[in-house]
């Protein structure tokens, strides 16, 4: 009898505070299931050196939601939108210690730490929220494929490079929450509620 | 033509990126310096400029395959989009500044 109580408590009060959520993200990519348990697909983990030479990993990452983009300084065609549209969403959260944006470049051979840090006040951001990262190039482009971005190197396309202008969302366990593209103004409002929604399930969480 | 030449860098509405890309909305800078769009349309710009109070200092490509009526027209869509107030420009000016050009010596 008293067990039957106790569910019947945890039960309802489990569908009350389901009916307070909000819309849940969906965590993008394919899923596995290992030992009975439902994987979704997560950035595997990563190295990468930031415009003040700081070591930025998955696990540094890993208390923060971040909105993420692949670029290159010389790029004459979509980059220049995407990141007036990330600045857009920097503005909107530039006091929200939990939102950082990393820019990840798809040419480390020019876009060194030096060229990144000059790009990157030249932008006019904070250094430690907005990171600019360079590193390996097999596995930056590597990582793009986990973050659903297409990066190639191109000789017939536009200073050399091909790549998409997905701005990416992901949250603290390294899922894809969400994204949108990022050459689209009218995409970024719901990407920005899609941050606050993100923001929610941590800060709403018992 | 904007669009395909220059809105990559100087975006749509001509507000530029930060300091990476000058504006291209009315200034100071362009409202003293008309004259010298034609060249920097057709062979770009390099080193220190300021606009708008703001320090630039990059290099601009050229866009050497546009010819004198192109870049007439884009001078004129563009003081007309954003409002220079200007008398458009003809094209027997943009011929004349043309032959002014400086060189550029690129890397």
């Amino acid at each position: 009898m008293r067990t039957y109580l106790v569910a019947t408590i945890i039960s309802i009060v489990t569908i009350c505070a389901c009916q307070q959520q909000s819309k849940v993200l969906p965590k993008y990519g394919f899923t596995d299931v290992v030992d009975g348990d439902t994987i979704n697909h997560t950035i595997p983990p990563f190295e990468f050196i930031n415009q003040d030479s700081q070591l930025v990993s998955n696990k540094s990452l890993s208390d923060f939601i971040y909105v993420s983009d692949f670029f290159f300084i010389s790029c004459p065609t979509i980059c220049p939108k995407v990141k007036k549209q990330m600045l857009k969403i920097y503005d909107k959260y530039e006091d929200e210690p939990m939102v950082k944006f990393v820019s990840h470049t798809i040419d480390p051979k020019r876009d060194d730490v030096p060229a990144l840090k000059e790009f990157a006040t030249k932008l006019g951001v904070d250094d430690d929220k907005w990171y600019f990262l360079t590193g390996n190039k097999a596995e930056i482009y590597d990582i793009a494929d986990d973050y659903f971005n297409i990066a190639i190197e191109d000789e017939s396309a536009p200073e050399g490079f091909d790549h998409s202008g997905k701005i990416i969302l992901t949250d603290r366990q390294g899922h894809v929450r969400a994204f949108c593209e990022g050459t689209d103004p009218d995409a970024i409002p719901q990407f920005i509620k899609d941050v606050s929604t993100l923001l929610d399930e941590y800060t709403q969480s018992p | 033509m904007y669009d395909f030449h220059c809105a990559g860098c100087h975006l749509e509405d001509g507000t530029g990126l930060g300091e990476i890309y000058p504006p291209l909305t009315k200034s100071d800078y362009v409202l003293n310096n008309i004259r010298d769009f034609a060249c920097i349309i057709s062979t770009g710009i390099s080193g220190e400029i300021t606009v708008d109070g703001k320090q630039y200092n990059g290099e601009m490509p050229g866009n050497k395959g546009l010819n004198t009526v192109e870049i007439t027209n884009i001078i004129n869509y563009m003081n007309h989009t954003f409002d220079y107030g200007l008398a458009p420009l003809q094209l027997h000016e943009v011929v004349k500044d043309l032959e002014k050009c400086p060189e550029v010596t690129r890397e």
